[in-house]
């Protein structure tokens, strides 16, 4: 059994359920002599990936739904061993490159070389030459980006790459100009609320208007969690009602009360009971820039205009350090101990 | 001619790939960029007194060491590629090695790739017997992203080597050459192209390629987009003719990433922490880049009427700090917000 | 002190059949030059002082008898019962001991040897470089593992003509740096050695605290270990009483013998050479050995017993005396949690201006670990909140820290690291203005390594989907176990 998300997965560009018309130009560009690096970015959950998998589909046919997930090895020029997991079709390959945190740069440009040097043998295949996927192409290490856009030029007649990032902020404007960059917004909630009500209807339920609409607000239009939630609420308890409570990511429960916790006493004590709350969620791999934004959200809440401009400044200046240092608990514990200081100030002089 | 400038350089700044990237007959059509760049010198536009300089130059048939700088798309790499082929025919490919950013450039490779280039002799004869200048050209571009301990490698090597090599640096910001190269070198400042120059040049490649441009309405809008970039501009166009299949505003915005100008007002006027809380969100959410929107909104808030020079300094502050977060790699979303938090106060107090 | 220890081994004990004399003094052991030489070079700096003895002064202190150890009885018995049993069966046996530098390991197997009248066989890694060929490369005869198999098989199965011991006893203490790099190696040798030799052989490890460097972890994993059927004695540090024994002992031998070289060390300075030496007997034997040399000594000793009368705490005599001796004690186990005391616990003076001062200043700490910042700073981030009592000290502190991590993760520029160092150092030690002086123990860095889910443990997902860790953690994890449960209730119920 899969999950929903998986299941109801378009499998065809023109079967895209939101920007239909973004859709037919990808078509057109397919149908082109030549096909493009492309660089394809958008939010989380925006849908950025099937619309790969649907070109990947409209480019090669069918067969590159024939997928098998293998492990590669590398060697860092420091002759230290690498594994990364991949998943491969007979005409294209997959990776995070950003598993293998520092060596990023050896995967890509070995991956790159690889692919490009295996000529295609099957010739009856309509292109000549292979794909390359690389995830999260705005968390690579600056190195590895410029030496993807030294590779790009390098192997271009046998293969193309697909770069798929969440901003374009954080590529290299190098690599920006050698691809054609596809933006893909999230889908707005009223799509979303489309999506969950035919998906529904595929599955044989009767999913309450109000209740879509809930589940498309609270997925911070994110249309991978939407779904996951709507498959969560049947889980949960079916028939629908129209006020039944929607499932939150547990992480985002525990931000929640962790800033409860800060707010509810500042003291170096309770700054201790923190820091575990904190270390808990970046051991299990929440990413500290999300911690950071969400602790952000949820403090500023009880402050006035001048202490929230001060704690978003305050919150942007320790991101930006975390971002150059190693340890991304000393900053955001800095920041919490900084909004307690300014915070137990404030109420301090409200009580003068 | 132009490809084969290309592949030239290709492989005398590489070691001939084993993956035998040969240009095969079905070959991706070329970028404009390049298929499009200037033959000749007379060709480059708009740099008067440079090419005037070059031209005598070229007449003498001899090189000083040259050293270009200006703003990108402004005809660097094209003049200095145009004099190339003008001085050397078709034995450029030997006689030039070009090395750019993306070419490993570190000191090592100053050392053993670059010196045992120049150190290299050549006649002053070409194969077939015609009289041809008895030097090499080494093109470092993008030169002020080297390291100085690379540029002070380079340093030794110009000064031994003059017999036989000339070198051109090509780089944007000439504050970031260190000096001994610069006094080394003749200097030449690329200037920022004229718009009705590039609108005029634009329109010829649109004929050239067949593409219907209209009465020239959005080739105005790709100079504005990208602001006197000759390269981004040229690019900007044919991402939009692939990807629609002719050429739009709406098109030009989608492939430059460009942020619509509402949004950008929209964000000026921002009068609360809860407005710019979903300003934000919404605006990450439509994908668009934050160090896009950093860039416009510098450009709008200079020359904005209805802010005070007050504000103007405030905002334009902020917005360099967190540009250069953004550019170590910052949270949008935080660095938005405490942008926004500065406009808002801003906009409180005039 | 390790290397210490591996430069006079070779000098002293290659060769040396340690027959158990009372007299130590009248052994009658070969004399190498060079000992002669360091022994009276240091002699003359005592001035006019007549040397007692010629020999390795460190000799004399050595234990004599199985109750001179000072390590803990229960260790001794253990490998008292394995030497019994395996020098009696005469098989290969394997023994191995680690234990921290300086903890009596050697010294235990050689008295219990001695004891049982066991000749001992010690691999000394020779220099085999020979000379440099034409070419002026260096070049290795024999490979180091083959040499070192052949010296341990040779020296388990054949007796020599000038003892008649029946037991043999092979001892590798200095382990080659082949098997280091190449541990498979290793595994090798103890295969040819367990079907050739006939004798027990003991390995001895020093744990050190970078575990890169820990032989003992390295060399012999828990598979060799089974597979070999070693027997492994883990030492602890000498305990105080156990050092305290052994100094008195040493105390003894002085009063009896050495009168003429030496001073009789006093009771303070016994004490805080227990202190500083951390556990081990070496250092401490060694300092005891600088403290109570005639002519240097009349000041330290005098100098302690001043500071004496100005300090009644305990404690802080303690802590003085500890100071004392810094310069000659051991440097790095101490210091490590010293400092982070230190830096938490800011003591401050009065100088002569009336001005306050830091007892430590941070420059002076921050040089013992110019080595190694992001370590010590990663002990300071753990345990400096339970010192502060104040939200608004706590903010600076916090922020000086993260400060320095940031200028520390800058590790191209080596001035970056001191600056960073100096940040945390500094500002943990200047903002705590209301320190809460209470007992906190010093806890180690935490582990941060990020573990994403395995995705065996969610049996929901698309087996052949490339999903990145950050989107299981955020969006599927949650709902995988929610739909998880209910699918599999229904299951139950069907």
């Amino acid at each position: 059994m899969s999950l929903w998300v998986d299941k109801h997965r378009p499998k065809d560009l023109m079967k895209l359920d939101y920007h239909k018309d973004q859709a037919t130009r990808l078509k057109s560009l397919v149908q082109q002599s030549d096909f493009p690096h492309l660089l394809v970015y958008g939010p989380s959950g925006a849908g950025k990936k099937t619309r790969i998998m649907c070109l990947l589909r409209e480019l090669y046919g069918s067969g590159a739904e024939r997928l098998r997930q293998e492990t590669m090895h590398f060697t860092t020029p420091s002759n230290k061993k690498i594994e990364i997991m991949t998943v491969s079709s007979n005409y294209h390959i997959e990776v995070n490159p950003t598993d293998v945190g520092i060596h990023d740069r050896v995967v890509i440009m070995d991956l790159v070389k690889n692919v490009a040097q295996t000529h295609q043998i099957d010739s009856s295949g309509q292109r000549e030459f292979k794909v390359v996927i690389l995830n999260e192409v705005d968390d690579l290490t600056k190195d590895a980006q410029h030496a993807l856009r030294r590779t790009m030029e390098k192997y271009v007649t046998t293969c193309r790459l697909i770069l798929i990032a969440n901003s374009i902020s954080r590529v290299i404007p190098a690599i920006r100009s050698r691809c054609l960059t596809i933006r893909v917004p999230a889908p707005t909630e009223a799509e979303i609320t489309n999506v969950l009500q035919s998906v529904c209807k595929k599955e044989g339920l009767n999913l309450p208007t109000d209740l879509g609409m809930r589940i498309a607000k609270c997925s911070d239009r994110n249309l991978r969690r939407a779904l996951l939630m709507c498959e969560a609420c049947k889980a949960q308890q079916y028939p629908f009602t129209s006020d039944q409570k929607v499932p939150e990511p547990d992480w985002q429960t525990f931000i929640r009360t962790t800033a409860a916790m800060i707010l509810s006493e500042q003291s170096p004590k309770k700054l201790g009971e923190v820091r575990q709350k904190l270390y808990e969620l970046i051991i299990h791999g929440v990413p500290p820039d999300m911690i950071f934004a969400g602790l952000l959200k949820e403090l500023v809440q009880n402050c006035d205009m001048v202490m929230k401009c001060q704690v978003a400044s305050y919150a942007a200046e320790y991101e930006h350090r975390m971002r150059l240092g190693n340890k991304a608990i000393f900053h955001i514990e800095a920041f919490v101990a900084k909004f307690m200081a300014i915070y137990k100030k404030y109420v301090e002089e409200s009580l003068m | 001619m132009q490809a084969f400038l290309k592949t030239g350089k290709i492989s005398s700044a590489d070691k001939p790939s084993s993956s035998g990237v040969k240009p095969s007959k079905k070959k991706p059509p070329a970028p404009w960029v390049e298929k499009y760049r200037p033959k000749t010198i007379d060709d480059i536009v708009d740099q008067g007194e440079v090419i005037q300089v070059l031209r005598e130059c070229l007449a003498g048939g001899d090189l000083p060491h040259l050293l270009f700088y200006g703003p990108p798309g402004t005809g660097k790499t094209s003049a200095i590629l145009a004099a190339a082929r003008q001085l050397f025919g078709d034995i450029t490919r030997d006689r030039v090695l070009e090395l750019n950013a993306s070419d490993e450039r570190g000191i090592q490779v100053i050392r053993d790739k670059v010196k045992s280039f120049a150190q290299l002799t050549v006649s002053s004869t070409r194969p077939d017997g015609r009289p041809c200048p008895p030097y090499k050209l080494v093109i470092l571009d993008e030169a002020d992203s080297m390291t100085t301990a690379a540029q002070a490698a380079l340093r030794r090597t110009m000064e031994r080597e003059t017999r036989t090599t000339r070198f051109c640096l090509i780089c944007n910001y000439v504050s970031r050459i260190i000096p001994p190269i610069t006094s080394r070198c003749s200097k030449f400042r690329f200037k920022p192209l004229a718009r009705e120059n590039v609108i005029k040049r634009l329109q010829d490649v649109c004929v050239a390629e067949g593409v219907d441009v209209g009465d020239g309405e959005v080739l105005h809008q790709a100079v504005d987009t990208c602001e006197g970039d000759m390269r981004r501009a040229l690019t900007a166009l044919q991402c939009c003719q692939r990807l629609l299949g002719k050429i739009t505003s709406e098109g030009l915005i989608e492939v430059t990433g460009l942020v619509p100008d509402k949004l950008i007002n929209e964000f000026l006027s921002i009068k609360n922490y809860n407005e710019l809380e979903k300003y934000v969100e919404n605006f990450l959410m439509e994908a668009y880049s934050a160090s896009q929107l950093l860039e416009q909104l510098s450009a709008t808030v200079v020359n904005s009427g209805h802010l005070t020079n007050k504000q103007k300094c405030v905002i334009s502050e902020k917005v360099a700090v967190c540009s250069h977060r953004l550019l170590d790699g910052g949270a949008e979303v935080m660095q938005l917000t405490d942008l926004g938090c500065t406009i808002i106060m801003a906009n409180n107090n005039p | 002190m390790q290397k210490e220890k591996k430069w006079f081994k070779p000098l002293f004990e290659f060769g040396d059949s340690p027959i158990p004399k009372k007299v130590k003094k009248d052994s009658s052991k070969i004399q190498k030059p060079k000992n002669s030489n360091k022994d009276s070079a240091a002699c003359q700096s005592n001035g006019n002082i007549p040397h007692i003895n010629d020999r390795n002064w460190m000799k004399n202190f050595d234990p004599v008898i199985v109750e001179d150890l000072a390590v803990h009885n229960k260790k001794v018995q253990e490998v008292d019962e394995w030497m019994k049993t395996a020098c009696m069966s005469s098989k290969s046996d394997m023994l191995l001991l680690s234990g921290p530098v300086g903890c009596g390991k050697t010294a235990t197997i050689r008295t219990l040897a001695a004891k049982y009248n066991i000749k001992i066989t010690e691999w000394i890694t020779p220099l085999d470089i020979e000379y440099p060929t034409e070419f002026g490369d260096y070049e290795f005869k024999v490979s180091q593992s083959k040499k070192f198999l052949e010296f341990i098989i040779n020296s388990a199965n054949f007796v020599s003509l000038l003892d008649n011991n029946s037991c043999k006893l092979v001892l590798v203490e200095d382990f080659p740096n082949v098997f280091i790099r190449t541990p498979s190696e290793f595994t090798d040798v103890l295969q040819q050695y367990k079907v050739r030799a006939k004798s027990p052989i003991v390995f001895i490890c020093s744990d050190t605290h970078t575990d890169n460097k820990n032989t003992a972890f390295h060399l012999f994993s828990p598979s060799l270990k089974e597979q070999f059927n070693i027997h492994h004695i883990m030492f602890n540090s000498v305990s105080a009483t156990g050092l305290k024994a052994a100094l008195k002992r040493a105390t003894e031998i002085i009063t009896k013998k050495y009168t003429s070289t030496y001073n009789i060390p006093t009771a303070d300075i016994i004490e805080s050479v227990v202190n500083t030496s951390g556990g081990d007997v070496r250092s401490a034997i060694l300092n005891l050995h600088f403290a109570s040399l005639k002519g240097s000594s009349g000041n330290l000793e005098t100098s302690i017993i001043i500071e004496k009368e100005v300090k009644s705490k305990t404690t802080r005599k303690k802590k003085n005396s500890a100071n004392k001796f810094m310069s000659l004690g051991k440097d790095q186990t101490v210091s490590i949690l010293h400092g982070v005391g230190r830096v938490l616990n800011p003591k401050e003076l009065i100088n002569n201006e009336g001005q306050k001062v830091l007892t430590h200043c941070p420059k002076d700490i921050i040089e013992q670990f110019l080595s190694q910042p992001s370590s010590f700073i990663g002990f300071l981030e753990e345990n400096y909140l339970p010192h502060f009592s104040c939200a608004y000290d706590v903010d600076k502190a916090a922020s000086a820290l993260s400060e320095s991590d940031f200028l520390l993760a800058e590790w191209r520029e080596k001035l970056c690291q001191e600056y960073g160092l100096y940040t945390a150092v500094a500002g943990l030690m200047l903002s705590n203005k209301s320190p809460v002086s209470a007992w906190n123990p010093v806890r180690g860095p935490k582990n941060m390594r990020v573990t994403y889910p395995d995705l065996r443990e969610l049996p929901l997902l698309e087996p052949n989907y490339l999903y990145k860790g950050k989107v299981l953690v955020t969006d599927y994890i949650t709902y995988c176990k929610i739909i998880g449960n209910q699918t599999k209730d229904v299951d139950e119920n069907t």
